[in-house]
Parts: C-alpha cells; sequence; structure tokens
C-alpha cells in the first residue's frame, strides 16, 4: 500500500531533478507472435539483451537484430499480444534488483516473488548477463566447501569457488547431494563452540529450472523443516512457465550470487538442472530460427554454459575475498555422460560427481561411482585432517573394486585377499548415509579413520551403519575431546591417533553385536 | 537478391519526394503475390522515413510550422492536435519519437512510483 507521503516525497524528488529535456523512445511494431517469440520492425535503436516493454505491460528481451525487424523473447504472457501492436526501446539491458531481503524468499528470474510475500526492496540492481571475472580478481581456491557427505568431503573434495557438476539418470539423487549440501552449510552460519577455524557463513542459491512445481515445494518445504531457509534464495523457472525465463533463470541466479560476492560473502549456487535449461535454450533458438546443430542444439550451446558456470569465482583479497561455487546438475538418459550437453558441461567444470543406477539399485546412496568422479581443484582446499584419512580410501577403494572383480571367477582365494574384500566392503558400507543427514566433519573423519584402521574389520558388514550411528552418538557424549580435536582442521598427528585409538577401543568395548 | 530489387522498386516509386501512383500500379502489376507484399511492406517503411507526425497540446501556429519545416527538410509533416497531452510537443519520427509533454513526465512519475512500491 502505498502512502502519500510516499507519493509526494517522489513527486518533490522528481521535480528536483526535473529538467526540460525531452525523453526520446525508440518503438517498433509487432509484425509475428510466434511461441513466445516477437517478431517486430522498428526498434532501429534496440541492443541486444534490452528490456523492451509491449502495450499490455508485458516485458521482453531483444535476442536477435536482423536488417529490418528484431526478435524478442517474451518474460510474460503473449496471448494479448497481436500483429501492429506497438513496442517500445527501455534502454535498459535485462537486470535483477537485489538486496539482503531476498534472503528465504522465492522469487522468479525477474525477481518477482512466488511465495506470495511482499515485493522485495532493492538496494541494487544486477545485470543477469555479466562478463565473469578476470584473471586478475581470481586466486586459487582455498577453501572448503563441506557437503556434509562423507564420499564427497573425502574422496570428491568441493572448494569454495569451484565448479562441480552433479551428473546421473533421474531419480538417483543428484538434487538430494544439492539439497545436503545447502543444509550443510547452517552450521557455517551457527556461532561455532569449537575450535575449528571459522570459515564465512556460504549464502546459497538454489535455481530450479523447468521443474515441477510440487518438486519445488517440496523443496522449499524439506529447506524450511531443515531451518536452511534463512540464508537460501530459491529462483524458480519452473515447467508451466514460458521458455524465455527457463533460459534466464540460471542468470538470474548467478546475478544474485554476484551481488552478495561483491559484499565478500561466500556463496553456493545449485543448477537444477542444466539439461533443461539446453532445452528451453533450443526451444527459443528453433523458433528464432537460427540453425540448428547436433541434436537440434544451436551453435553457441558450449557458450550458453561456460559463460554461466565462468561466473563462479574466488575472488582474492584485493577484490572483497568472496566466492561463488556452483553445482550444476546434468540429467542423463540411460547412463550416457557422453551425449552431447553432458560432454560439453563436463570439459567446463572442474570435476564431476558421476551418479550411478547399478550402485542406486544395490542400496548404494548416495550412488557415487568413485571411479568416474573426480574434483580438479578441491583437493587443494581439503583440511590436513580429512586429507589424513582419504588419500589411503581412495587408494584401498580401487584396489578393492579391481579386487572384487576379479573375485567374482574363482571361489578360492588367499588370506589377504579375503582380508581386503572384507575391508573394502565396511568401507563401502561405511560411505552410505542416508538424505537430509549431512556429518560435521569431525564425525566423518572418525568414521573414515575407524574403517581404514581395521577397527571395524570384526563388525559384520550388515551392522556397520549401526555401529557407526552408535560410534558417533557415544564420542559425542563421552569423548568430545577427540571431536574437537578433528575439528580443529589439522593432520592427525601422534596425539591424535592415540586419542582416537583409545576412543575406538573404549566404544568397542561396550558395543555389542546384536 | 530479391530484397534489393524490392527496394529498388520501392525508391523508383517516388517523383520528386512523392509517391506516383502510375508508377506504383506499373510496378505492383509485375509483382507475384510474396514479392508484392514485400513491396507494400517496403512503401510503407518508405512513407514513415519521409514523415514526421507532430502531436501537441494546442494548434501549432504558421510560424511554428515553417520553423519545424526547417529542422525538418524534406519530410512530410502532419500536425494533430491532442488535449489529452496537456502541454508540450511530441514528434513521431520513422521508429523514434521526442516527447516533452506534461502527460509524458507524470507517465514518468507514475511508472516509477509503480515500480518502487507495492
Amino acid at each position: 500500500m502505498i502512502e502519500s507521503k510516499d507519493i509526494i516525497s517522489q513527486l518533490e524528488k522528481s521535480l528536483s531533478h526535473f529538467t526540460a529535456d525531452s525523453t526520446i523512445q525508440n518503438v517498433g511494431i509487432v509484425q509475428k507472435n510466434n511461441d513466445g517469440v516477437i517478431v517486430a520492425s522498428g526498434l532501429s535503436k534496440s541492443m541486444i539483451g534490452e528490456l523492451v516493454a509491449f502495450e499490455n505491460d508485458t516485458l521482453g528481451v531483444v535476442l536477435n537484430l536482423d536488417e529490418d525487424n528484431v526478435s524478442i523473447i517474451l518474460l510474460g504472457s503473449g496471448i494479448t499480444i497481436k500483429e501492429g501492436d506497438k513496442v517500445k526501446t527501455t534502454g535498459k539491458l535485462l537486470s535483477i534488483g537485489a538486496s539482503e531481503d531476498l534472503l528465504g524468499r522465492v522469487v522468479n528470474p525477474l525477481g518477482l516473488p512466488l511465495d506470495g510475500k511482499p515485493k522485495i526492496k532493492k538496494t541494487k540492481d544486477m545485470f543477469i548477463e555479466r562478463i565473469a571475472a578476470g584473471v586478475v580478481e581470481r586466486e586459487p581456491v582455498n577453501t572448503p566447501l563441506k557437503t556434509g557427505i562423507k564420499a564427497i568431503d573425502a574422496m570428491i573434495p568441493i572448494g569454495r569457488g569451484q565448479r562441480e557438476l552433479i551428473i546421473g539418470d533421474r531419480g538417483l539423487g543428484k538434487t538430494a547431494i544439492a539439497i545436503d549440501t545447502i543444509i550443510n552449510q547452517r552450521s557455517t552460519h551457527e556461532k561455532s563452540t569449537s575450535h575449528a577455524p571459522r570459515t564465512k557463513g556460504v549464502i546459497c542459491v538454489y535455481v530450479a529450472i523447468g521443474q515441477k512445481q510440487s518438486t519445488v515445494a517440496q523443496i522449499i518445504n524439506r529447506l524450511k523443516e531443515e531451518n536452511a531457509d534463512s540464508y537460501t534464495i530459491i529462483v524458480a523457472a519452473n515447467a508451466p512457465d514460458p521458455a524465455a525465463l527457463q533460459y534466464l533463470a540460471p542468470y538470474a541466479g548467478a546475478a544474485i550470487a554476484e551481488y552478495f560476492m561483491e559484499k565478500g560473502e561466500d556463496v553456493l549456487v545449485v543448477y537444477d538442472d542444466l539439461t533443461k535449461h539446453a532445452w528451453a535454450y533450443r526451444q527459443l533458438s528453433l523458433v528464432l530460427r537460427r540453425p540448428a546443430g547436433r541434436e537440434a542444439y544451436p551453435g553457441d550451446i558450449f557458450y550458453l554454459h561456460s559463460r554461466l558456470l565462468e561466473r563462479a569465482v574466488r575472488l582474492n583479497k584485493k577484490n572483497g575475498d568472496g566466492s561463488i561455487t556452483a553445482l550444476p546438475i546434468i540429467e542423463t538418459q540411460a547412463g550416457d555422460i557422453s551425449a552431447y550437453i553432458p560432454t560439453n558441461v563436463i570439459s567446463i567444470t572442474d570435476g564431476q560427481i558421476f551418479l550411478q543406477g547399478d550402485l542406486f539399485n544395490i542400496g548404494i546412496r548416495p550412488a557415487i561411482n568413485v571411479g568416474n568422479s573426480v574434483s580438479r581443484v578441491g583437493g587443494a582446499a581439503q583440511s590436513g585432517t580429512m586429507k589424513s584419512v582419504s588419500g589411503k580410501m581412495r587408494l584401498e577403494l580401487a584396489q578393492y573394486r579391481e579386487l572384487a572383480a576379479f573375485a567374482q571367477f574363482g571361489s578360492e582365494l588367499d588370506a589377504a585377499t579375503q582380508k581386503q574384500l572384507e575391508k573394502g566392503k565396511r568401507m563401502t558400507e561405511i560411505l552410505k548415509q542416508p538424505q537430509y543427514q549431512p556429518l560435521p566433519e569431525s564425525l566423518e573423519v572418525l568414521s573414515l579413520w575407524a574403517v581404514s584402521n581395521g577397527f571395524l574389520d570384526d563388525v559384520p558388514v550388515e551392522q556397520v551403519q549401526r555401529f557407526e550411528k552408535e560410534l558417533h552418538e557415544y564420542t559425542k557424549t563421552h569423548k568430545a575431546k577427540v571431536l574437537e580435536e578433528l575439528s580443529t582442521g589439522n593432520k592427525i598427528n601422534e596425539e591424535t591417533t592415540k586419542l582416537l585409538k583409545k576412543t575406538l577401543e573404549d566404544f568397542k568395548k561396550v558395543w555389542q553385536v546384536y | 537478391m530479391t530484397k534489393k530489387i524490392i527496394k529498388e522498386l520501392v525508391l523508383a516509386s517516388y517523383t520528386k519526394g512523392n509517391l506516383d501512383p502510375q508508377k506504383v500500379e506499373k510496378i505492383a502489376k509485375i509483382l507475384n503475390r510474396t514479392m508484392l507484399k514485400q513491396y507494400i511492406k517496403g512503401l510503407k517503411q518508405r512513407e514513415s522515413y519521409l514523415s514526421v507526425a507532430i502531436d501537441s497540446a494546442l494548434e501549432v501556429d504558421d510560424k511554428q510550422k515553417d520553423e519545424l519545416q526547417e529542422i525538418f527538410p524534406n519530410k512530410k509533416i502532419t500536425y494533430n492536435t491532442n488535449s489529452q497531452l496537456i502541454a508540450g510537443i511530441k514528434i513521431t519520427k520513422d521508429d523514434i519519437i521526442y516527447e516533452m509533454t506534461i502527460k509524458g513526465a507524470l507517465d514518468l512519475i507514475f511508472n516509477r512510483i509503480r515500480n518502487n512500491y507495492d
């Protein structure tokens, strides 16, 4: 509701800036209205990416400049726009109003609220399309972004400012990994009581592209239940929204992330998912009559994603020390990672987490295929504590997989091989983790240290998860000092090793196999 | 190639800056349906390029008309009186509109308030 004093003050403000200059408008006439794309004549002074307004207040963005006409993608309903209607330029490039008000809100790619709450106050207009930070402003990834998922934090570590792709078929838990990561950032916002080095709170932006509204609603509710909504922003362009909005959604998410990054904050952006983003862009390009290439995608489909993911950055101290970490998601068909869009995004990102259907079906969840997953830069950001346990683990798991494949052919195995196989089984078991239960690093290290040092060798495989759960409870109640030691981030030294051994030995005295 | 020919035909349809009905008739006879459509579109564009529309709140007097003709030489100027503009003048030249009216200023203020407040 507008207060009368606001209107008067606005008028006074306008009066103080009033000059007798004329306003100049560039107008055009609608020639065609095709599936959300308008072709208009005139508009000779319009720019690529400029916002234009139609007579019915619908907005559009100029995407093609031809000799006699321009093509405009519609950002709203185009049902009432007909041939002969007027369209005018606004002189503005497409931008989204950003402010701290966005935290905890659900908005569309134009910044309009979708959660039924009041309009968002904007502090700064952020351009939706922007050139990413240059080499001078950047520094290497050096701070970990903890996902709270043991398998990832240990073997495919992610650093702040990294781009890590999550790839896999539908229904294998790609979104679950992203949501768990968002939930795990809650600990970065809580006041720490441990000796862990203080890291900046991570602000999260979840971009939903072309998803079912029910799925987005579920995610919103889950984040609320986990108290993760206070530091999360959801940008949604859902399945019924025009392709133009779906195309703009990830860029809008990146623009919001950049607003916080410029303030020196660390931001995590999840793009869920870029396959649907590519579909939306393909639809627009075909309607715009741009030449179609492989799988009918336009020629600039690589640039579409590379310019988006290049906006993930770790800025150096001179430039504010902020960062944007990107977790793009790609949905594959029948596990085919060699399709056009997956290979493109794999080559752009700094690594990928590959989820496999076979693993999911035999109960390994998260269904991460450690062999095909990689993190190219995250290792540098991994804490000393985690490094002490993870290096050995990756190797042991690789050996286990190889042995397990051979063991299928023969029945008689020597004792050493059998021991290695048994340990591998327990290792695989301990890497299983239920959804929405991310763990702090100290507990992750405790579990991984226990299994790689043979403390689970006498625990039946089916009881490994119970053992782990009870070990965590026991350590939290009786051996808090160990957890404090493990959360310092320092390498595990002799003293810590002794403490860990003592903890495990004491726990095993009280723990019983059912 | 056709586009270029159509453009030339459009230019050839004018005699001393005015559309020549005889030339238009001759040209229209030799064109097929698609080309005729493009020709009409071209003529419209040319007409829009050659003309200037001036809307004003009060009637423009002869002296002002002479001054405006000096500003836009070789253009056909059409004058309209529109009291809704309250005061000022609005000039439409091809696809560009120059507006200095009270209505335009009020619209700007209205839009600003609408965009900044709920």
